[in-house]
């Protein structure tokens, strides 16, 4: 029975089988065939042998006839009865006939044959036929007669009649019948001896091709199976012989690729092990050594596979405080994957942190079979969670907790000023001017500047206090359990001393202030966002009230900010509306009072309607509307201009200010150029004003302000020393003007310091060779004191107020143009 | 003496033999036949070269030997063979017999011969029963059909009663010219059988037959009724044993006996069957020698009928 288990026996029966099955088929056929086919061939034989012979009978009989009748006229003519009786008996030998009769010319019987010639003299019918040939044959009931003429030439003396019996035939037939029924039988025996010895022969023959084919199938399935147990007990170098080119030399080139694969795939283990720190471990119940992967080898620092590592020696390799934990796992029944983590000191001294995972493998008696698992490094990934940990909870520069993490703790002191009683305070921190320093000496200084702020209010606050950057120059604190020593104002003078003295960064001495909103809780706010929000309030209310100051929440505060909110949306319907007009200002020549330009000043309503700039232009500025406004007012300017050209002021100038946020508008230039060709305008037509910050912006308003420059447009300086200014910005962008400020020109007369910068500024366009320009000019004086120090321009109310475009037009109407003031230079 | 003696001793044997030759060593007997079948003679050996044999087998014990059958195609040739002697012993009809014995002067009739069952026959003369022929005499004219020339019955005999009815005869130029025979001689056919002369005058191309009883009695019955004997001959011996040369007495005294014993021999009678079913050998008698006597008177008329 084993021998049938063997898959070359099962192919060898199944390929003989069927081999036999369908060479059994064809011999059936065949034989099948061939008996019918034989058996049929009896009857036809027969048939065919009784129709030739008949067919010679009577070919022989004619044939006879003519010799006879050649034999028999002499005798008959002599009347020869001896040679007539002997010619018939030589007939009666050689013809076996039933009857032989020589008749005479008138069919009457000459003789029989026999010594009594019986019927001499009677009368034979002759077919008349007979006449027209020389013999014919007549079937009698039971054979044939044969009639023939005995004659010489022309002249018949008589007739013979021949009567034949079929009984001859029928006994040769009879005899050929038995004969062939015997060769019948002779042929089924040998026939059923052949159908034997072929089904013998096909057995043999089938026994031998499917044995031979099962050799050759069931060989390489052999090897197969051989190769497969030497692949799965891990030997993947064995190779299989792929000569053959079919299905199963294909299957074992692939099962060779595939070990190849493996062997690769298990290179690539190792090496991820190595890379993931990570490997495998087993232990079997009695044994006092663990199986360990080349990965757990390398976490333990050990060379890979040296020697059968014992449980104790890992046991050992854990800090002692984890080794119990350890030897349980390695050793222990789980129903579940079980995973804790623990420290093991290598070989070569390192603690490292590992992640020990086992699960177990029981008999259904709960006999255990086997303890297996994983062991990770999880050192690097243990630090890089705590690296994550900071990154996502501290801000980077400053080391200080960040929004995530400041708020967090917020929460906490809200839920728990909440549920305990007591009361939290919120410092919303600003430092005031930080842009302008971080623009002005550059990313480096401001991020010195901001971790040595966060330092200075750090050793300010207390351990207990939660101080947090929440991006940009803004600092958050918090204040738990405020009382009378911690009171929030106290705190926040703190805060702003704190940062009042100078910085000495970058060599030099920078002074920065704070603004402080505060916000308490639960007095000013019943949720953390709220909180968060009257803070914000706070710290922009103190913003406004003045540098260095610090304001408290109030309703108050909630208005203002609820009415700058409404203003938002005011203005934003305003500007669907199209409720924003320019009113423009005369810009005259400070020695004659001839219009050179005009400045564009965008004004919202009229006359009590009317909204303030100081109100609406900030809330422009601080949602973003403002880049809205930009095409309008270009094209409003234009507009101005083109009226103007027509009333005979074809040289006059327009100027309109822009902001950073405006000027750093990508589509600016574009929008500059489609105004100019719209109203024919030329580039120095147009004077765009800046402040001096914002060119100090970014990369992008520097960009433009070079492009318009390239184009020809004028560029002009407002409120020129107020802020940070750069010098070399003023030769770098070809700057055209230079405006001096309202408010020094309008306490010039009185206050020597703004005298003194007054005239520094216009004295400084003059040596750059560029117009200075004084606005707010309400009094003649100012005027005077202007002229003489060599200001070029003046606008102001001593000339003419703001106003809308047709009163421009009639004011401009009263004054004869000046065709020298647009390439009149400065004085 | 005694040297004559010694010399002389083989020659006087030698002379001596030489005279006892005739005595030591006789000469082989010869029998004649003239074969009936003059083309075919195996015929002829079939018939008596048992009966040849068996004479010799019988002659042997005496010291004589029968030599080679000598068997003629003619009777002429038979009778230039007895007259060299190369024939000793003669079977053969009366007729024949009788004519060898005038044209050789060497036979000796010895013994009559029952053949085919015969030991004496007659001839009939037979015409159709419608024929106006009543008697011998009224053949002159006519047509006779004979078997051929060298039978006894149905030709030597038939002829010798022609002229002893005092008839002139003639053989007939052709062989088809029954009813047209000129003159008083009486015209005569060969038929070559027997068979065909009853079938001749049965179909009218001859008047008459004549051919011996026992023929009559073999005519087959289809034509017999329509046929009738008008004319019987005297009878005639059915057949002769001659000797037809000189044989020593004692030796056919021997010879004699052994062939009127033949009969009484199984073997013999064997031999006998074989030739032309011969039944036996008797002796003539008186009234035998007597008959022969009438037809060698018969024959010499004949031979003068034919002479003239």
């Amino acid at each position: 029975m084993p021998a049938f288990r063997r898959l070359s026996t099962k192919y060898a029966v199944a390929i003989a089988a069927v081999l036999l099955l369908g060479m059994a088929l064809v011999l059936a056929l065949a034989g099948y065939f061939v008996y019918r086919g034989t058996n049929e061939l009896r009857d036809e034989l027969a048939a065919s042998f009784s129709e030739i012979q008949s067919q010679y009978d009577q070919r022989t009989l004619r044939a006879s006839s003519t010799y006879l009748s050649r034999r028999l006229f002499n005798p008959l003519y002599h009347l020869d009865m001896t040679a007539l009786n002997a010619e018939i008996a030589r007939i009666n030998a050689w013809l076996e006939p039933r009857s032989v009769l020589i008749l005479d010319e008138q069919g009457g019987v000459v003789t029989d044959g026999t010594l009594a010639n019986a019927g001499h003299g009677r009368i034979a019918s002759v077919p008349e036929r007979l006449s027209e040939q020389p013999s014919l044959i007549e079937e009698t009931e039971n054979g044939d007669r044969l009639y023939f003429r005995i004659a010489h030439g022309d002249e018949t003396i008589g007739y013979g009649r021949i009567d034949f019996s079929d009984a001859r035939e029928r006994a040769l037939l009879k005899g050929m019948h038995a004969q062939i029924e015997a060769a019948w039988e002779r042929f089924e025996d040998w026939f059923l001896s052949i159908g034997a010895i072929g089904l013998i022969v096909a057995l043999l023959v089938s026994l031998a091709i499917g044995w031979r084919l099962s050799i050759s199938l069931s060989r390489p399935l052999r090897e197969m199976s051989d190769a497969a147990e030497q692949f799965a007990s891990g030997n993947l170098s064995h190779q299989l012989p792929t000569q053959a080119e079919d299905e199963l030399g294909r299957l074992a080139a692939s099962l060779n690729r595939m070990a190849a694969d493996l062997q690769k795939a298990g290179r690539v283990l190792h090496r991820a092990q190595e890379i993931a720190a990570f490997g495998s471990w087993e232990w079997r119940p009695g044994r006092e050594t663990l199986q360990l992967s080349h990965g757990v080898y390398l976490i333990l620092g050990l060379d890979s596979g040296t020697e059968p590592y014992r449980i104790d020696d890992l046991v050992q390799a854990a800090i002692p405080q984890d080794r119990d934990q350890l030897a349980q796992v390695l050793q222990g029944a789980f129903e579940t994957m079980v995973s804790f983590e623990l420290r093991i000191r290598r070989r070569d001294g390192k603690l490292r942190t590992v992640r020990i995972k086992g699960e177990s493998e029981c008999e259904e008696n709960g006999r255990l079979v086997a303890s297996f698992g994983t062991i990770q490094d999880i050192t690097e990934q243990q630090q890089a969670q705590a690296q994550l940990m900071r990154l996502a909870n501290f801000d980077t520069l400053t080391g200080l907790p960040n929004r995530n993490l400041f708020y967090d703790r917020l929460r906490h002191a809200v839920q728990k000023t909440r549920r305990d009683g007591g009361q939290v305070a919120l410092f919303f921190l600003d430092l005031d001017r930080f842009k302008e320093i971080n623009d002005a000496l550059g990313h480096d200084v401001g991020d010195a500047l901001l971790r040595t702020a966060a330092q200075r209010l750090s050793d300010m606050v207390r351990g207990c206090d939660t101080l947090a950057r929440m991006g940009g120059d803004e600092f958050t604190l918090m204040i738990e359990g405020v009382s009378a020593t911690q009171s929030p104002s106290a705190v926040a003078c703190k805060l702003i001393d704190a940062l009042s003295a100078p910085f000495e960064l970058a060599g030099q001495e920078l002074f920065v202030s704070a603004s402080v909103g505060i916000a308490l809780f639960p007095q000013d706010a019943d949720d953390l966002e709220t909180l968060i929000k009257h803070a914000d309030i706070a710290m922009y209310a103190a913003k406004e009230k003045g540098e260095g100051s610090f304001r408290f929440f109030t309703s108050a505060l909630q208005r203002t900010a609820s009415e700058r909110l409404a203003l938002e949306h005011q203005l934003r319907a305003a500007l669907d509306q199209g409720e924003l007009r320019l009113q423009f200002q005369p810009q005259v020549r400070v020695e004659d009072a001839v219009p050179v330009g005009i400045e564009a000043l965008l004004r919202w309503g009229d006359g009590e309607s009317s909204v303030s700039p100081g109100r609406f232009v900030p809330v422009l500025e601080s949602s973003g509307l403002i880049t809205r406004v930009t095409q309008p007012v270009l094209r409003e300017a234009g507009a101005a201009l083109a009226a103007s050209r027509v009333r005979g002021f074809a040289d006059l100038r327009v100027s309109v200010n822009l902001s950073a946020r405006q000027l750093r508008q990508p589509e600016l230039i574009g929008q500059i150029e489609s105004t100019l060709a719209e109203f024919d305008l030329r580039p120095e037509q147009l004077e765009i004003e800046i402040t001096e910050s914002t060119l100090l912006d970014n990369e992008q308003c520097q960009s433009n302000a070079v492009q318009l420059a390239a184009l020809g447009v004028r560029l002009a300086i407002d409120d020129f020393g107020t802020g940070y200014s750069s010098l070399t910005y003023l030769k770098r962008f070809d700057v055209d003007a230079l405006k001096v400020d309202r408010s020094f020109v309008k306490d010039m007369l009185e206050d020597q310091d703004d005298a003194l910068i007054v005239h520094a500024v216009v004295g400084l366009a003059s040596g750059l060779g560029i117009e200075s320009v004084a606005e707010g000019v309400e009094l003649a004086a100012q005027r005077a004191q202007l002229r003489k120090q060599g200001c070029d321009l003046i606008q102001g109310y001593l000339i003419a107020r703001p106003m809308p475009l047709p009163e421009l037009l009639d004011w401009l109407d009263a004054r004869p143009p000046d065709h020298d003031a647009a390439t009149m230079g400065p004085s | 003496m005694s040297v004559l003696s010694r010399q002389s001793a083989p020659l006087a044997l030698l002379i001596g033999l030489t005279l006892c030759w005739p005595v030591l060593a006789l000469e082989p007997l010869r029998l004649g036949v003239i074969n009936e079948r003059p083309d075919r003679p195996a015929y002829a050996l079939g018939l008596y070269g048992p009966l040849n044999a068996y004479l010799d087998a019988q002659l042997r014990p005496l010291g004589q030997r029968m030599g080679d059958l000598v068997i003629a195609r003619s009777l002429d040739e038979m009778a230039v063979r007895i007259s060299d002697g190369t024939v000793d012993l003669l079977l053969e009809g009366v007729m024949p017999t009788l004519k060898l014995r005038r044209k050789t002067g060497r036979i000796d009739v010895h013994l009559l011969v029952w053949r085919k069952g015969q030991r004496q026959y007659h001839t009939v003369f037979f015409a159709r029963r419608e024929s106006s022929i009543q008697r011998i005499e009224q053949l002159r004219g006519k047509v006779v059909v004979f078997e051929s020339p060298r039978s006894t019955s149905a030709y030597d005999v038939p002829r010798a009663a022609l002229i002893e009815a005092g008839l002139e005869f003639a053989e007939q130029p052709g062989a088809d010219t029954a009813g047209a025979v000129d003159g008083d001689r009486v015209r005569f056919l060969f038929a070559g059988s027997e068979l065909n002369q009853a079938y001749w005058v049965h179909a009218g191309r001859a008047h008459a037959g004549a051919f011996n009883n026992g023929d009559w009695e073999r005519t087959p019955e289809a034509i017999k009724p329509e046929l009738r004997i008008f004319h019987r001959t005297r009878p005639i011996l059915r057949w002769l044993f001659s000797f037809a040369g000189p044989v020593d007495p004692a030796l056919r005294a021997q010879l004699v006996e052994i062939l009127n014993g033949m009969h009484q021999d199984p073997e013999g009678r064997a031999a006998l069957a074989a030739a032309s079913r011969i039944a036996k050998f008797e002796p003539l008698t008186s009234a035998d020698r007597a008959n022969l006597t009438y037809w060698d008177e018969a024959l010499e008329r004949l031979e003068a009928g034919a002479g003239e």
